[in-house]
């Protein structure tokens, strides 16, 4: 304990009296202690922690299987699916389905349409989450035609309400309907689905007696039965399956049901970015480390004379590596702490550009697994960067420094190691360069990307009438009507149009039957598009060329539909869609095919465009439809004029969601953005640690070899051989280093394959383009350096004999 | 027939000059030289009014006590060193009135150096060490591993070529580092101190090259403190204080 006192004592006298060397080192740690406890911060809440749930391992979304169909493995449930499900009690403790819900909350100032969610009234003891005033849902609250009931979230209590604790109890008016609120919850909630914001729930009501098994609108969570691990559910689920499919053919057949941790569903895709961004800071951090034995390798060497009279006094050698890794394991303190703190700022930041996608954001914070993290890594930074060279000094050859101090075996093979770090720290700095090279590319490439549509100037905004006053589909298509003839006259707009379900905004799919081609044996055989209802004028607006045939008259009153390139090609190659007939199901009538439309990405860049059918919005009108203004300037500018034109039609129907479709096209790519920002930052951050850590280590070696440089002067050598010299040994570690970072990266980058969108991992010109980066970056590295060699006064080095 | 083959035939330089007069049939004519040290408003003069005339083919020792400025006589002459006043004429040359790229050219072709510790680079081999002053001349590869060879031969240390300087004694180093002067084939060779790290009779054997040196038309030029080295020269410039005292 004394010793250690001791030591520290010391080290702490040595930082204090090279305060150059303290700052730089210290800084240096800082930054790479700081980008990993901001990272890590942000990994531990959206992978590590677990969810606010009680016991949330045990809870797993359940999905249809549609695979063998030709859908997705997520496919969500029909009412028929959940009662069923819900009703196997050896496989759940419980289960609960969920359903979208976005009412307008009436009676203040403006209509406001609230995010929320109608639920079975299992949903809260699923989740395992008590309400901080009142109750949650009970069975008899989710009948049919029960009472209307309601539970809000701390979010809208607090806002809209004052946080009035005699709230439980009060009637409100949703979307024109009054619910009683029996309950608030607490503020650490989160809903589960997507959007995690959600503020409003009601109980589904589902009819569990004949439930309906044709509409698929559900999503489920359920809790496993206590004690039955989830491979052994996974198997029950699909013997579950097969009986189903026995009993309901017509529904079931060839579908499976899938049990996914609801962990797994909330965190989504965004794991690969996060992990790659963590192996991004640990090489920034590698990095600092490599320059930080460098520049205490270099302190050992001129150091070395004191340690071999520490030696020759009898102090054993192991007493002297401590000594030195005291000092490594203090600074590795300092930079920590200066680490946190960054951290902490850094974490803000890092929250403030996360994109909108990004779950559970509201849950990053610094807690102990952080700070246990941030100590950890301070510790084994410390020990890494001071452990080689301690070694190093410590192995000191006593009687040799003690003669001659300025040329030992520590120079010699003090020599090697710096050589060696400067190599790793180039290979290292290309691997994240090369990568987020490549994490660039993709998005730069996913924002040119061209969607098969024009989002530029479009202002696009949400009008749901609420049902109970708009009760029929031909009251929506007549107030319809009116909104887009409203819309379309408005100034400043030149083009307007309306659309069910936006590009990049969702979608509705339906069976369909060909006429003149025999009807499926089965809905699971029967061929499946996604549908819009439109205006005329949407294709117009939208950019969207027709290709063959033409698009619809204003008022085309003949059933008729415009399918894609994609539908035409699938279903009548080598025939003439045009004029052929398809019926959505027996009760609507046969539409004919009109025009074809060219293909659009409607679920982004990286899919490709799906099979669609569009239909006037008049002739199948459905409940909600999107406004789309084309302006001739920034669009944002017509929002108040459009929530105007909406509100003088009828004051309780809000405009939801307005914003640009720049703006839709900009969130689908915001993840690769911020993960191509960051990356680039860390690269950045690797390039100038690099570049520092060449330059301290060139810098050192002119001064080491400032006699050797006045010896090949009085040879001979000209100013332009000694700069060559010096550069030249410089570029050639680099160029040792961008080989191996090269070899590197190519294995690296696979992991990014599923990041990535034209560009293959391995791609050679990302690789050149970086390797030359690194390559003259190190060149400028060494110029300074180097044109110190040149002022070498040989005179000047050769007297120092 | 001598022991070295005389050096090359002296490629006369491009640029004569009328003060070529002043100094007809010197190798290095020094008129007036003076060095000095600034400190502060104050100068320190190192060398004083040097009047020299060394001419081709002679074995010169400067002596005198040590601080007296025989290494910075010595840098001069092998043109290190451009910061003195005065004319420094070398094979008629004016120095004090060429460009460092024609001074370094000058140097480059005519003098060769050996340092009172030898200065071979730690991490080159022999051969390596030998072959730096090629490396900085237009010298073909396979002409440079003739003229190595050569060398590594007539100085008998064949057997040493793939070893490290410091697994060589003093004297077999100062040896390479003589032989390193030497490969270049310059007209003449400086050298400072040379024996000062050597044993007495390894100190004999490096005189007795330089002798054999001199004989076969090289000039050298040595500092040394000792008598018995400036017997093997010609003749001994005395310095004290920055002043030639005596020839
Ligand atoms: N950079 C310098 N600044 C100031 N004075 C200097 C400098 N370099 C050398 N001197 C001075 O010049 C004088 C001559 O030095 P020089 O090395 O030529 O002496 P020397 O005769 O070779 O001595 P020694 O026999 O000890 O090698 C000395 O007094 C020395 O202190
Ligand atoms: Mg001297």
């Amino acid at each position: 304990m004394n010793t250690t006192w001791q030591d520290l004592r010391y080290a702490l006298r040595m930082l204090a009296r090279t305060p150059g060397f303290t700052v730089v080192a210290v800084l240096t740690l800082a930054l790479g202690i700081g980008a990993n406890t901001a990272i890590f911060t942000v990994v531990n809440a959206l992978l590590l922690k677990p969810l606010p749930y009680a016991n949330p391992e045990r809870l797993v979304m359940v999905w249809q299987d549609f695979r063998a169909r030709g859908g997705p493995a997520d496919e969500w449930a029909s009412p028929g699916n959940y009662v069923d499900w819900s009703r196997e009690k050896s496989l759940f403790d419980d289960a609960a389905a969920i359903g979208g819900w976005r009412p307008t909350l009436t009676g203040g100032a403006e209509p406001e349409p609230i995010p929320g969610e109608q639920v079975t009234h299992e949903y809260f003891d699923v989740l395992g989450i008590t309400p901080v005033l009142g109750r949650t849902f009970r069975a008899e609250d989710d009948v049919p035609n029960a009472a209307r009931v309601a539970i809000i979230g701390d979010g809208l209590w607090k806002r809209r309400f004052g946080g009035d604790r005699s709230i439980v109890g009060r009637s409100v008016t949703l979307s024109g309907e009054p619910h009683e609120i029996v309950g608030v919850l607490p503020p650490r909630f989160r809903p589960i689905v997507a959007s995690q914001t959600g503020e409003i729930w009601r109980p589904l009501r589902i009819n569990t007696v004949t439930p309906s098994r044709g509409a698929i609108v559900y999503r489920v969570v359920a809790r496993l039965k206590d004690g039955l691990p989830i491979d052994r559910a996974q198997e029950a689920a699909a013997v579950l399956a097969k009986q189903l499919e026995a009993t309901h053919p017509e529904y079931n057949e060839k579908v499976g049901f899938i049990l996914e941790p609801l962990h797994d569903r909330v965190v989504g895709d965004i794991r690969p970015g996060l992990l790659a961004l963590l192996g991004a800071v640990a090489f920034v951090l590698l990095i600092a480390c490599a320059n930080l034995a460098n520049l205490l390798l270099a302190r050992g060497s001129s150091r070395s004379r004191e340690l071999a009279v520490r030696l020759a006094l009898g102090a054993a050698r192991a007493r002297v590596i401590r000594q030195l890794l005291t000092e490594s394991i203090l600074l590795a303190v300092l930079g920590g702490v200066g680490g946190v703190l960054l951290g902490v700022w850094a974490v803000d930041a890092l929250v403030s550009i996360a994109p909108a996608s990004a779950p559970r954001v509201g849950e990053i914070g610094l807690d102990e697994t952080v700070f246990g993290f941030a100590a950890l890594v301070t510790l084994l930074t410390g020990l890494l960067f001071g452990l080689a060279p301690a070694i190093q000094s410590a192995r000191a050859d006593v009687t040799h420094a003690l003669k001659d101090g300025a040329r030992g075996s520590v120079a010699a093979s003090g020599r090697a190691m710096r050589r060696g770090l400067i190599v790793a720290e180039v290979a290292l700095a290309l691997v994240l360069l090369s990568g987020g090279g490549l994490l660039l590319q993709t998005f730069l490439r996913l924002q040119a990307a061209d969607l098969g549509f024009d989002p530029r100037n479009v202002l696009v905004g949400f009008v749901n009438p609420p049902r109970v006053t708009y009760d029929t589909g031909a009251k929506h298509a007549a107030f319809y009507d009116q909104v887009y003839e409203k819309a379309k006259a408005l100034p400043g707009v030149q083009k307007a149009a309306l659309v069910s379900v936006l590009p990049l905004g969702g979608d509705s799919d339906t069976n369909f039957q060909i006429e003149g081609r025999p009807a499926a044996p089965s809905a699971a055989e029967a061929p499946v598009t996604w549908y819009r209802q439109v205006t005329a004028s949407y294709f117009d607006t939208m950019g969207m060329p027709i290709r063959r045939g033409r698009g619809f008259e204003t008022r085309e009153s003949a059933p008729s539909v415009v399918v894609n390139e994609s539908m035409a090609k699938k279903f009548f190659s080598g025939e003439e869609a045009l004029g052929r007939r398809l019926r959505f199901s027996p009760e609507l009538p046969w539409f004919t095919i009109i025009g074809i439309v060219g293909d659009a990405k409607v679920r982004g860049a990286r899919e490709a465009a799906r099979i669609e059918t569009f239909v006037p919005y008049w002739q199948m009108p459905e409940p909600g439809i999107n406004v789309v203004l084309k302006s001739a300037g920034n669009p944002a500018l017509l929002t108040s004029a459009l929530k105007q034109a909406v509100a003088s039609l009828d004051p309780n129907v809000p405009v939801q969601s307005i914003t640009t479709l720049d703006a839709i096209v900009g969130e689908s790519i915001e993840q690769p953005k911020f993960f191509a920002m960051l990356a680039a930052g860390f690269s950045i951050l690797a390039l100038v640690l690099a570049a520092i850590g060449i330059y301290g280590v060139m810098a050192y070696v002119v001064a080491q070899r400032t006699t050797e440089i006045g010896v090949r002067m009085a040879l001979g050598a000209t100013q332009g051989e000694v700069f060559r010299l010096i550069v030249g040994d410089g570029l050639k570690l680099t160029a040792i280093g961008v080989a191996l970072g090269a070899a590197g990266s190519i294995l690296v980058a696979r992991w990014l394959t599923s990041l990535l969108f034209g560009v293959t991992p391995g791609d050679p010109k990302t690789l050149t383009a970086t390797a030359l980066v690194l390559l003259l970056v190190a060149a400028a590295a060494c110029f300074i350096p180097a044109r110190r060699a040149t002022r070498v006064d040989p005179m000047v080095a050769l007297r120092a004999e | 027939m001598s022991f070295f083959k005389s050096s090359q035939p002296v490629r006369q330089p491009d640029v004569l000059t009328s003060e070529a007069a002043v100094a007809p049939h010197a190798l290095i004519a020094f008129r007036n030289i003076e060095k000095s040290y600034a400190h502060g408003t104050s100068r320190t003069y190192v060398l004083r009014r040097i009047n020299v005339d060394i001419k081709d083919g002679e074995f010169v020792s400067i002596m005198g006590p040590s601080g007296a400025g025989k290494s910075t006589l010595l840098h001069i002459i092998g043109m290190h060193d451009s910061a003195w006043t005065g004319e420094y004429y070398f094979l008629d040359q004016p120095v004090h009135k060429l460009a460092a790229k024609d001074r370094a050219r000058l140097h480059k072709q005519h003098i060769g150096f050996v340092f009172q510790s030898y200065h071979l680079l730690d991490h080159l081999t022999v051969y390596e060490n030998l072959d730096i002053p090629l490396s900085y001349r237009d010298i073909k590869k396979g002409e440079r591993e003739s003229l190595v060879g050569d060398i590594l031969d007539k100085f008998s240390i064949v057997g040493k070529k793939d070893l490290y300087p410091n697994q060589l004694s003093g004297g077999q180093q100062q040896l390479v580092a003589v032989a390193r002067a030497v490969i270049s084939s310059p007209k003449v060779i400086l050298a400072d101190e040379p024996t000062g790290n050597l044993h007495s009779s390894q100190g004999r054997e490096i005189m007795e090259l330089f002798k054999k040196l001199n004989e076969s038309g090289t000039t050298i030029i040595q500092v040394t403190h000792s008598e018995a080295n400036a017997a093997y020269g010609s003749r001994v410039i005395n310095l004290r204080d920055g002043w030639i005292v005596d020839e």
